[in-house]
């Protein structure tokens, strides 16, 4: 009896030592959790909904970051609009049985999905299934798209972000320490993202990955400038292509009343004036 | 209202993203911190209630699981990881109350929400069984007659609850409770799923202990090496087609 306690404590002692360097880690990503933020906020701006899903352990996530999102746990702040993918039992076996397990997120988010849409997907232990299909398709639809991964995520795709907008590393092998290093990322997207939908300012600064910008890329309507360019096709979702001289672009016209033809002044990948007509 | 998040942010409405960073920074420091501070202080409780845990299971218990909103989700978690844990983890007999909205609707409008976890540990729950309740606030109506109906059936309760415990602890519901030191419901819930999986932990210590010392024990060996990945099909990545 004496050595099972001794066992217990000496296993109690590891479980919180495994747990600090992924913890300290978090602390130092913090800067990568409100760029995320940063983004989705833009896009419930643009009354884009938050689609989540992930297998196993992170199906109950998905669904536990889905009523963070419906119904805040501080009164008064507004209910966002968010669904949980892998919480209906007849939606994923019946997809599983008729078109694989590997269909089961990418089915539902191309008949669900719309480009002003948030994907966030977990891909824990290799176990992800579809989430990488998902994140393919929720690109292909425009969607923001963020990962959260664990730190023995094999698939350098979604690790060095050419899959996805924002990749939110656990930096734990352990899935269970992983699940709660995202628990604590998305209790924290959450609460940023109140912060951007209240108080716009922080939304001006730079740093913010638009959608399908590559960061280390060149785009011109992402600039910490306003500058005027050139529509030149109207898109579902309120985007739209610009020519911005150096190129085409999309850009969000959801705040402006903009036809094909119109010169409008656009900051941060947001067109925020019509300057004039059937510009040159 | 964004101060009761951010205080300084209310107050100039001029916050910098590096303010920002630095707030999320402590957030998460605090995080970490609260979950190492609960599995010291708490450890020793732990490590008693997976041996009653280990023995129920021995008994061929099944474990119960159930709370409301995330805590709803956060019982599903610890459903799952009992009954399919993957990778070199032995299944045990696990079911949360949260997932069946037949059940959950039927009961909530037939007769009252406050019922809906009571009434399914009064039919499935039997002597032996493990009932474990999740709560941040250790006051939900539901989750604590859900308690009391475990107890009245003869079930090991195990209570997980946050900042004072809440009438789960003034009225000692759970035969193993734990209260997480925090008026944050985030906070809480993420101490809360370190001490589930800590305890998963050391339920299996003692099984594998209990086995050692030449007891049989319940629950399936598992051989599959976890579910497997699910492999991505004609929809994966780079198949183009919408």
């Amino acid at each position: 009896m004496a050595e099972a306690e001794g066992e217990m404590s000496s296993l109690l002692e590891e479980a919180a030592a495994r747990r600090a360097a992924p913890g300290r880690a978090l602390v130092r990503d913090a800067g990568l959790i409100v760029g995320a933020a940063l983004d989705m906020a833009a896009r419930f701006r643009r009354d884009g909904r938050l689609l989540a899903f992930g297998a196993g352990a992170s199906a109950a996530d998905a669904g536990h970051l889905a009523v963070e999102f419906t119904h805040p746990v501080i009164v008064g702040k507004r209910a966002l609009p968010a669904i949980s993918l892998a919480n209906d039992a007849s939606a994923v076996s019946g997809i599983a049985v008729s078109r694989g397990y590997g269909a089961v997120f990418s089915t539902q988010l191309r008949m669900l999905g719309r480009p002003e849409d948030i994907a966030v997907g977990f891909a824990v232990e290799d176990r992800c299934g579809d989430v990488l299909g998902a994140f393919a398709a929720a690109r292909q639809l425009g969607m923001l798209t963020i990962a959260l991964v664990d730190g023995a995520l094999m698939d350098r795709t979604l690790v060095d972000g050419t899959l996805v907008d924002h990749v939110l590393d656990a930096r734990s092998g352990d899935p269970r320490i992983a699940g709660e290093a995202h628990m604590t990322t998305y209790h924290l997207l959450w609460e940023l993202v109140h912060v951007f939908l209240d108080d716009p300012a922080p939304l001006d600064g730079p740093g913010t990955a638009a959608s399908g910008c590559a960061a280390d890329a060149t785009c011109v309507t992402c600039a910490d400038t306003a500058v005027p360019v050139h529509v030149t096709e109207l898109r579902p979702g309120g985007l739209a292509l610009v020519d911005t001289g150096g190129g085409t672009e999309e850009v969000s016209v959801a705040l402006i009343e903009a036809r094909v033809g119109d010169t409008v002044l656009v900051h941060a990948g947001e067109a925020i004036a019509v300057l004039g007509g059937d510009a040159p | 209202m964004t101060g009761a998040l951010y205080p300084f942010a209310a107050a100039g409405g001029d916050t910098t993203r590096e303010e920002l960073v630095m707030s999320t920074a402590a957030k998460a420091a605090e995080s970490v911190e609260l979950r190492l501070r609960v599995l010291e202080r708490l450890g020793p409780s732990l490590a008693a209630c997976a041996r009653a845990m280990a023995t129920a299971f021995r008994a061929g218990g099944t474990l119960l699981a159930f709370g409301n909103g995330g805590s709803s989700t956060d019982a599903q978690s610890v459903a799952q990881l009992f009954l399919t844990p993957g990778r070199g983890g032995r299944r045990l007999p696990a079911i949360s109350l949260t997932g069946d909205s037949a059940l959950l609707t039927a009961l909530a409008n037939d007769v009252h929400f406050d019922v809906v976890f009571a009434r399914q540990l009064t039919a499935l729950g039997r002597r032996g069984d493990i009932a474990l309740a999740l709560s941040t606030s250790g006051g939900s109506a539901n989750v604590l007659r859900g308690l009391e109906a475990a107890r009245r059936a003869g079930l090991v309760t195990v209570g997980f609850a946050g900042s004072g415990g809440g009438r789960m602890a003034a009225e000692r519901l759970a035969d193993h409770l734990f209260v997480v030191p925090s008026s944050s419901v985030h906070r809480i819930q993420e101490a809360q799923a370190t001490l589930c999986h800590v305890l998963w932990e050391l339920v299996h210590q003692a099984l594998a202990g209990a086995e050692a010392g030449g007891v049989q024990a319940g629950g399936e060996e598992a051989s599959d090496g976890g579910l497997g990945a699910g492999g991505v099909g004609a929809d994966g990545v780079g198949a183009g087609g919408a």
